[in-house]
């Protein structure tokens, strides 16, 4: 890892640039209409149709807990974890992939969340790592984390 | 490497069950009539399996799967070779052989050092058993059909003469007849016997005993189509193909009969298709059976007339089997041949990839509908290609929903093995027909159908066939019949097991749910046998059926009905005591695609599975029937029965499984307060009945959009906990919907009020309006009371630890008033209640100071006419005693308890005006009323009053009375059948009576009073308060 760069997709929500590991998704896309769930926690948006299989989508803002009246989530990007479905979150829009020096790289920690430029970010635990790229933060979410975060908002409620 | 093994695993496992059911039918062709050629065939074919399943185990270095397969084929080989005899442990040795092979098979990994000396041994036995006494190469074992009396010509009509003759001679040794029970001092018996020898191979035979061997030849013959012996010219490869041309005389077919009884012995004749009478020989009579002739199957076919025996439509197998494109001789050669003939057309494909290719053909159908969209609108002329484009996808969706069915006979060949293993451990003759085997089923559900099914047959033979002699005691058969069937139906697969045994004693049912207390001595009365048979359903009657064994039947039962269940299947059985059981499976061709009906609730679509829909109800503003409130739930009057609403909205909407307090808010929302127009629904609304656990319920939805063939999807795993919905499916126009799971629904809305089935003697209101609802409850453990609704303010729920006591009084806070505590069984001769932590206390509604009756339980609510039957022993306090749902039940004098409780004068009193008037004594007063309930009860307080009543049940029963006697004053109800109130005040006026009419109705006065006056009546009095109409009552014969 010391001599290489790594690959993130990236996207942004609520004034955030966030990035995830190439090798976690599956694709990006703009064309996004989705089904709620009735009984689902105010995480999940709801079901999308991806060219025949259904998946789970996320919405990122209620996920980081950022104010959701102001969402203009229409973007989805779609997850293929190395473990558990496949599932995807709601952006506002589809970024670049960028490619990271390894030393640009840190462990995030919450003391950095307000370097951020966005919303105050409230659930900084999906936050894996941060990279200090010369125009601004990218913060590196950790999308294995993310059902989780339902799982525990379904076993609350029921 | 891997992909290989798997693929030899699939491979062998097809073979072994060839060859076991290869070995079964030699099992049982030996009590049949064997021939020796066929059954070599049959030797063969598995002799070629077991090789090949050798060769690849050995291949892919499964060196004990090889060392075992190369045993079997030994045996195989000595066996076909007639080295060894075909003997029941030869069979059985190679079967448990077998199954050792297809135990190794499940646990590849571990086959290599499976100890398999055991059997190893007995297989080595086996095949060299004859060599230590003769060998093998001079000696076969034969069997013939001789007629004795033929042979025994030569020899003076001596059997014994005649074996000892064959003994002497010495090309026959170890002569074996067997005989069927015969009196052998009179003379030989008739017909064919078996004689079994072994005969050296070089030895001429006698003459005697050479005659040809017979083979059996099972025909079809089509009777219309069978042309006239020796009138019918040799076959001609160009007439083969189908039926012959020229329909022959009816006058020949005893002719024919006759012809096809001299060429052989003609077994189990059979007619199908019969649907006239055969006078004149209807077209499709096809006749069956089994003709054991030692001519060869062209010459039968040549000398009966028929075409060729190649052309499957005359001749074909006995059995209702697909018919097979060439001469089938047995069954087991009718299993060998497709197994042949597959490896050439059929490829083995992963299921996966055949989901992709649905998923594929899915978004094959979403693009086509884009496109129908897109080109509709701009350009007529590509509608042609889309229209092919559309017929296109969904053929090719229908042809990869087919590739996933697979036929019956995949799981209904096992079960031959199942009924003879279980059979002969249990010392049971049994024999099993399997009927239908090409009807195709869903991979997943045939293979979640073979547990289920499978208990059914051991059950049919554990508990089902007797023994032998125990059916032979009752003149039947001593083997049993187990008969397999499946069929389409209603879009459906039917599958029947029906068994010839002893059936299932109704009684025994009975008894045993008695001891288990899972139904009460009047509940059981009450059932039919259809009935009681059904309760070996339940859970609980299967656990305990363990231990006895009284029903038969029984054992996890339970536990079949709900796999069954979870197929979307049911099960139903009928059962004749002494002539056998009849289980019922249905089950859906496919779980893949369901029909559903597609509904909208507050813009959304969801798919309500059409299993579950018994019928739709549309709501209309302008049209009678509407959403009413009973207690804590909305019911809808649904013909005369109360069906429990659930508002999916609602349901959608509050994701905590609703509480009392939910359900109070959501009554609050909705409520109509009764008979307010002003809350009613003002927009068209629907109501899809739909059925859980056999209760019906009703969903109440915004829009009813047709039904619709879906692809299920799965909901995805971590919404699982979404109990609402069972799975997702994407529309047509590539949204996303998901499917409504009725159960969690229903489980969510936690509807407490369920609308049974209302049994005789209680009938149901035809009139609705006029329908008197009550109130059932418990107050005691054992008696059920009931009350009218129009007595009761309302159900209250609270703590007893709040009960607080002034003297010998108990009072509660209800909304911050003390009302006063009422126990049955202080006033009344019945069973105490046990107080627990949370009780319900109904609030009477016209007492004189707040009064709660304590209840336990309330049982229901529902609209009921009622037989009542006077109960002397309670005393005043009760009206009477009816049956309300199998219970006897109660009807409390409200009245009569407040003023025990509160003094005289309980009742909301206004004046002091007593019951005792002048005016009333003795007054002759006709009451008219519909209801028997308030027959009893307004009659009672009239009578009390000191008048004397006479009833009447409707307007025109009253103007037969009126018209038979003198009255000086008549109470009437309004709403009743045949001749209404109004009618009856019109009609009686114009004959000229002119006492005081008083009209008493449930219909509210402030609406109804002046058109009633209009009529004729000069009174008006809601059936509220008796106090109130005793009072009125006097004041008008007073002449007030």
């Amino acid at each position: 890892m010391t001599d290489s760069t790594s690959l993130y997709c990236t996207f942004r929500s609520a004034g955030h640039w966030f990035g995830a590991p190439i090798e976690d998704v599956k694709e990006v896309t703009t064309e996004t209409a989705c089904t709620r769930i009735p009984h689902a926690p105010p995480e999940v948006a709801g079901y999308v149709n991806m060219r025949g299989h259904i998946f789970l989508a996320l919405d990122l803002r209620r996920l980081l807990g950022f104010d959701v009246s102001r969402s203009s989530d229409n973007r989805l990007v779609l997850f293929k974890p190395t473990v558990g479905p496949s599932f995807g979150i709601l952006v506002d829009e589809i970024g670049d992939i960028a490619s990271v020096a390894a030393d640009e790289i840190e462990e995030f920690s919450a003391a950095a969340a307000p370097l951020a430029a966005g919303e105050p970010i409230r659930r900084v635990d999906l936050i894996d790592k941060v990279c200090r790229c010369p125009a601004e933060l990218l913060l590196i979410l950790q999308p294995k984390k993310f059902l989780r975060v339902v799982e525990q908002a379904m076993a609350s409620t029921s | 490497m891997e992909t290989r093994a798997q693929e030899f695993v699939t491979e062998a496992r097809e073979h072994l069950s060839a060859v076991e059911q290869i070995l079964l039918s030699l099992e049982s062709s030996r009590a049949g009539t064997p021939a020796a050629a066929d059954e070599r065939e049959r030797l063969d074919h598995s002799l070629r399996l077991v090789h090949s399943l050798k060769g690849d185990a050995g291949f892919l270095g499964f060196s004990a799967i090889r060392t075992l397969a190369n045993a079997m084929e030994t045996v195989l080989e000595a066996w076909r070779d007639s080295q060894i005899p075909h003997s029941a442990a030869c069979i059985e040795t190679l079967l448990v052989a077998r199954d050792r092979l297809a135990a190794l098979l499940d646990d590849l990994e571990h086959s290599r050092t499976a100890e398999l000396g055991e059997i190893l041994g007995q297989l080595e036995a086996i095949a060299h058993l004859p060599s230590e006494t003769r060998p093998h190469d001079q000696v076969r074992e034969l069997e013939w059909d001789v007629n004795l009396h033929h042979l025994a010509a030569e020899h003076s009509g001596r059997l014994v003469a005649c074996l000892a003759q064959l003994e002497r001679d010495g090309v026959i040794s170890h002569a074996r007849v067997e005989l069927p029970p015969h009196d052998l001092t009179a003379s030989l018996p008739q017909g064919a016997i078996r004689l079994h020898a072994r005969q050296k191979a070089s030895s001429p035979l006698p003459a005697s005993m050479a005659a040809p061997r017979e083979s059996a030849i099972s025909l079809s013959i089509d009777l219309s189509q069978w042309g006239v012996p020796g009138t019918t010219p040799q076959m001609s490869p160009s007439t083969t193909t189908g039926a012959l041309p020229q329909a022959p005389a009816p006058s020949s077919l005893a002719a024919r009969l006759a012809l096809l009884a001299s060429l052989g012995r003609f077994d189990q004749p059979q007619l199908a298709g019969v649907t006239a009478d055969l006078r004149s020989l209807p077209a499709g009579v096809i006749l069956h059976g089994t003709l054991h002739t030692s001519l060869t199957e062209e010459q039968v076919a040549q000398r009966l007339g028929l075409p060729s025996s190649r052309v499957p439509t005359t001749v074909s197998l006995p059995a209702p089997v697909a018919a097979q494109p060439s001469v089938v001789k047995s069954p087991a050669a009718a299993i060998a041949a497709p197994t042949d003939a597959d490896k050439t057309t059929t490829l083995r494909v992963h299921v996966e990839l055949l989901d992709r290719l649905m998923t594929l053909i899915g978004e094959l159908t979403l693009v086509r509908n884009q496109s129908l969209l897109m080109f509709g609108q701009e350009d007529g002329r590509p509608r042609p290609i889309l229209q092919r484009l559309n017929g296109v996808t969904s053929e090719l969706q229908a042809t990869v929903l087919r590739t996933r069915m697979q036929p019956v006979g995949n799981l209904f060949g096992k079960f031959p093995r199942v009924v003879r293993d279980l059979g002969r451990q249990l010392g049971k003759q049994v024999e099993v027909t399997l009927v239908g085997r090409d009807v195709e089923l869903d991979k997943t559900i045939l293979e979640q159908l073979s547990d289920p099914l499978t208990h059914l047959v051991r059950n049919s033979v554990d508990h089902g066939i007797e023994l032998p002699e125990q059916r032979t005691a009752q003149g039947k058969a001593p083997t049993g019949q187990i008969t397999l069937t499946a069929r389409h139906g209603d879009g459906q697969v039917h599958i029947e097991i029906r068994d010839d045994g002893r059936g299932i004693n109704p009684q025994a049912v009975r008894a045993k749910a008695l001891s288990l207390k899972l139904k009460t001595e009047a509940e059981l009365d009450r059932m039919s046998q259809r009935e009681l048979l059904g309760l070996i359903l339940l859970p609980g009657f299967s656990t305990a059926g363990q231990v006895t064994d009284v029903s038969g039947r029984g054992v996890g039962m339970d536990v079949v009905k709900t796999n069954l269940e979870s197929l979307e299947g049911t099960l139903t059985m009928d059962s004749q005591q002494g002539v056998g059981t009849t289980m019922m499976l249905r089950v859906p061709l496919t779980l893949a695609i369901i029909p559903c009906l597609m509904i909208v609730v507050e813009g959304d679509r969801y798919a309500v599975p059409q299993r579950e829909v018994v019928e739709v109800v549309c709501l209309h503003p302008d049209m009678p029937g509407r959403v009413e409130q009973a207690f804590d739930t909305e019911v809808y009057r649904l013909r005369d029965r109360l069906l429990p609403i659930v508002r999916l909205g609602e349901v959608l909407n509050r994701p905590q499984p609703f509480s009392d307090e939910t359900k109070a808010e959501i009554l609050r929302t909705h409520g109509s307060g009764g008979s307010d127009p002003a809350s009613i629904q003002k927009t068209v609304q629907y109501i899809v009945v739909v059925r859980h656990e056999g209760k019906p319920y009703g969903l109440l939805v915004d829009e009813v959009r047709g039904t619709e063939e879906i692809v299920v999807k799965p909901m995805q795993s971590t919404m699982k906990r979404v109990k609402i919905f069972s799975g997702a499916t994407i529309l047509g126009d590539g949204c996303v919907a998901l499917i409504a799971n009725v159960a969690g629904i229903v489980e969510h809305a936690r509807v407490s009020f369920v609308a049974e089935p209302v049994v005789a003697p209680v009938t149901i209101v035809r009139d609705a309006a006029e329908a008197h609802r009550l109130l059932l409850f418990e107050h005691g453990p054992q008696e059920q009371f009931a009350l009218p609704l129009l007595q009761i303010r309302r159900i209250e729920t609270f703590e007893t630890q709040h009960i607080q006591r002034v003297g010998a009084h108990e009072y509660v806070a209800v909304e911050g008033v003390a009302t006063r505590i009422l126990r049955l069984d202080q006033l009344l001769q019945v069973s105490p209640c046990h107080d627990s932590p949370v009780m319900h206390l109904v609030l009477a509604k016209f007492a004189r100071e707040p009064v709660g009756l304590l209840i336990s339980r309330i049982v229901d609510s529902d609209s009921l006419a009622i037989d009542l039957q006077p109960c002397t022993e309670q005393g005043p306090g009760v009206l009477g005693a009816a049956m309300v749902r199998d219970r006897l039940t109660l009807f409390l004098d409200m009245h009569y308890l407040l003023e025990q409780l509160l003094g005289p004068g309980a009742a909301d009193a206004e004046d002091d005006i007593g019951f005792h008037d002048t005016a009333a004594q003795q007054a002759r007063v006709l009451l008219i009323d519909d209801t028997p309930f308030f027959r009893e009860a307004v009659g009672r307080y009239l009578t009390a009053a000191g008048m004397v009543v006479t009833t009447a049940v409707d307007g025109q029963d009253g103007l037969k009375q009126v018209a038979a006697g003198e009255f000086e004053l008549i109470v009437c109800d309004l709403e009743m059948p045949v001749l209404d109130g109004w009618g009856f005040a019109q009609q009686v006026r114009q004959r000229g009576f002119a006492g005081p009419l008083l009209a008493l109705s449930s219909l509210s006065k402030a609406q109804h009073e002046s058109r009633a006056k209009a009529c004729g009546f000069d009174q008006y009095e809601e059936k509220l308060n008796p106090d109130r109409l005793v009072r009125t009552v006097s004041r008008m014969l007073a002449g007030e």
